[in-house]
């Protein structure tokens, strides 16, 4: 072989070994990783309680006393404590003797006293970490995130896939938001955002010895601190004013019987108009529904007539429960979840200055609610008979 | 490519555009102190705007034929001018390499393999963009075209991909704090684009219009720039003002259908361009020193320059504070208006004086010997 051939071919290796970037870093076999699937932070007096849900990587499982597991599981949980999460994160290796990777992470709950009290402390870790998901799932225990990381789900099943799961049903039933992290910060970081993310909690299946995952409602952060927590149908009305809502169900009663309306997509958009002291909001939200079940004795096709009802009585539900998720919110606990005071920002900054960068804000805003409702298809036969 | 050993104006500025874009995407937050408060689309314009204004000295060394760069037209006044504008260009080339390479070097070590030590791996990279030097400026050319359809196509892909997440209420107010930030972010980066001084280095060496190519270069770099950066701020929000590589950010959370995590797909492509740009700066730096001095440069010199580059990128790498302080600093500013502004339009009134006075001295001849 010439020497020029060998240069080309050492050449070739090098271009090889840059496009693949193999071989400079430290290789971690997978035996000796702890895939970790999900997180929970807990604030103690003495810091912060740090849950991990990891991967049974191990063949024979892990015989480590500050671990919950055993061979047959598909996962294992540690509990380390420091004095910030950091501090925290770094005693895995210590007591587990394995690595931690944490880019398989998906989801993060924060315990109540976390959420009430260090809110930004706890989550600066995965603000800065590079090794962890940007979009990684945030949510919220109303008891120990510990309770509910270290939940068992049944022994094959991996628990961060539950939680995920009970996380993101909120797109097919708009009662659980799902806010990635860069969301989250994105939203805790402005002067007059409201941050939100879904309350998460595990409960006895009743069929089994097993736990099983829910989401019920939605935790409202101002001030990075948990200011309150709202209910499903509440839920509904923020993922709908915050174009997040998927699919939604709700029953309408008529003197015929009662209609399942189905959401098939919702859109919001909200226009400022600012008169002297006072910005109003013009809030449109216009739906997009199915009929999917009608309620009645006689299985009775649906008329023309019935669907203007159907629609007169949805507009009047679902505005009242925009205003009562806007009341609860917004005017009651100070939580922008419309990012009003932003719009007010962008549009004119020197009302934004003078009336609304300060804070409590409540009384210098109006708004006005318009739903459009369009039903797209009712059952596959005999629309107007 | 053309039969003379040249390349054609297209390849030229797709060899650019590939070296600006690389740049673009390993932009570092904390470069500069107010860049995240300044409205995408405007620091864009006043980017273009900017380079313009840099440009009318250095398109009036360059003759309309491209026969000419700044060394060529120095070398009409005096050799020995020629021969320190050319010593100039070389050293500021051989650094504009070295911090292209710290950059990505800090780059790798932060976000891809956070911690590893890579100076190996810089120094592969460096023999392997010596290798595309030996190859010469046509294969350089040539491969730039490919590097630019794959870093189009990938970079058109988690654009697309995560466009959905766009919310106009994360960008910030046009003149949130009025237009000293805005001035002072885009003259920075317009005073770190070394690609417009290269062109009076490397143009006798390329055929086909140059002035008409850099607009469309210019224009084509600020589009991409404008959307990038709108696509960061109105997804990210403040999350991306808080991350060191706020475009990486934006592929981490790219998904397509079963696909996640497409910012392999897009970092694999950046270490594509980073050893493009790097083999070009090194020709380029080798360029200045055949044209001011008249021979040919040797392997050997070549390899020279690469050492050098390294020993640029030893010295700047380090950390990304002592990277920024560095790249960030005004002096970076005053030796780019320096090699930018001040020597072309120094070479080109110093061409004008000495064709003025050997018109004068020719006239004299003319009348002595009538």
């Amino acid at each position: 072989m010439s020497a020029k051939s060998i240069l080309k071919l050492l050449v070739l290796t090098v271009l090889i070994l840059i496009l693949c970037a193999c071989s400079f870093v430290e290789i971690v076999e997978i035996d000796d990783r702890l895939i970790i699937t999900a997180l929970g932070i807990d604030v103690t007096d003495e810091g912060y309680e740090v849950t991990v849900q990891a991967l049974n990587t191990s063949s024979g499982g892990s015989g480590n006393s500050s671990s919950q597991s055993s061979g047959s599981q598909a996962t294992q949980h540690f509990s380390v404590s420091g004095e910030t999460v950091g501090d925290a994160l770094l005693q895995i290796y210590t007591k587990t003797g394995f690595k931690p990777l944490y880019s398989q992470a998906r989801i993060l709950v924060l315990g109540k006293r976390a959420a009430e009290e260090k809110l930004s402390q706890s989550i600066d870790f995965f603000l800065r970490e590079y090794a962890t998901r940007t979009d990684i799932l945030l949510a919220v225990s109303l008891s120990t995130a510990k309770e509910v990381v270290s939940a068992s789900f049944g022994d094959s099943v991996i628990g961060a896939k539950e939680l995920e799961n009970a996380v993101k049903s909120g797109e097919y039933t708009s009662k659980s938001v799902t806010v990635p992290l860069y969301k989250f910060i994105n939203l805790i970081s402005g002067e007059t955002d409201c941050a939100y993310c879904p309350v998460i909690g595990v409960e006895k299946n009743e069929f089994s010895d097993n736990m099983i995952a829910f989401v019920y409602g939605t935790a409202l952060f101002y001030d990075n601190t948990l200011q309150t927590v709202i209910n499903d149908e509440d839920t509904l009305g923020l993922m709908l004013l915050t174009n997040l809502a998927g699919g939604a169900s709700i029953p309408v009663e008529t003197q015929g019987g009662t209609y399942t309306l189905g959401i098939v997509s919702g859109k919001t958009k909200i226009k400022p108009t600012i008169k002297e002291n006072t910005a109003l909001f013009d809030i449109t939200t216009t739906l997009k529904c199915d009929i999917v079940e009608y309620e009645n004795a006689d299985f009775s096709v649906i008329s023309e007539e019935d669907i203007e009802i159907i629609k007169k009585n949805a507009l009047e539900i679902i505005g009242k429960r925009l205003e009562q998720t806007l009341k609860i919110s917004f005017y009651a606990n100070n939580c922008d979840i419309c990012r009003f005071g932003k719009i007010l920002m962008l549009k004119d900054s020197d009302f934004y200055n003078k009336y609304i960068s300060r804070g409590n804000f409540a009384d210098k805003i109006q708004y006005s609610l318009d739903i459009e409702i369009s039903v797209r298809r009712v059952g596959k036969e005999s629309l107007f008979a | 490519m053309t039969s003379s050993g040249k390349i054609s104006s297209a390849q030229l500025f797709c060899i650019l555009f590939v070296c600006r874009v690389v740049a673009l995407f390993t932009y570092m937050t904390p470069e500069t102190k107010n860049a995240e408060t300044v409205n995408s689309v405007l620091l864009s314009i006043f980017f273009v705007l900017f380079q313009l204004i840099f440009a009318v000295p250095v398109f009036t060394v360059i003759k309309k034929d491209n026969s000419q760069g700044i060394i060529g037209a120095a070398k009409k006044s005096s050799a020995l001018f020629s021969k320190i504008i050319s010593l100039i260009y070389c050293c500021a080339f051989i650094f504009a390499a070295g911090i292209s390479v710290s950059r990505f070097e800090l780059f790798v070590s932060t976000v891809m393999f956070p911690g590893a030590e890579i100076s190996f791996f810089i120094a592969l990279l460096l023999a392997a963009s010596l290798f595309a030097v030996f190859r010469g400026i046509q294969a350089i050319g040539r491969s730039s075209a490919v590097i630019l359809f794959a870093v189009g196509i990938s970079t058109v892909f988690i654009t697309l991909s995560v466009v959905k997440e766009f919310q106009y209420t994360n960008l910030l107010p046009v003149f949130m704090n009025g237009l000293a930030p805005l001035a002072e972010s885009s003259f920075y980066s317009a005073t770190r684009t070394m690609e417009l001084i290269s062109i009076m280095i490397i143009a006798p060496e390329v055929t086909g219009r140059l002035r008409s190519g850099f607009i469309k270069w210019l224009i084509a770099f600020g589009a991409v720039a404008a959307v990038l950066f709108t696509c960061t701020d109105g997804i990210l929000g403040a999350y991306g003002a808080k991350q060191l590589f706020q475009l990486y950010s934006l592929t981490l959370i790219a998904k397509f259908s079963i696909f996640e995590r497409l910012d392999d797909l897009i970092t694999g492509s950046w270490v594509l361009c980073t050893l493009l740009k790097t083999a070009f700066y090194c020709l380029i730096a080798a360029k200045c020193i055949e044209q001011g001095f008249g021979k040919k440069p040797t392997k050997l010199f070549h390899t020279g320059i690469s050492a050098a580059v390294f020993t640029v990128f030893l010295l700047t790498s380090g950390t990304v504070v002592t990277f920024s302080e560095i790249i960030g600093s005004d002096i970076i500013s005053g030796l780019y208006i320096a090699v930018a502004v001040l020597i072309p339009l120094a070479v080109f009134f110093s061409a004008k004086l000495s064709g003025k006075k050997r018109r004068k001295e020719e006239n004299l001849c003319q009348q002595n010997q009538s």
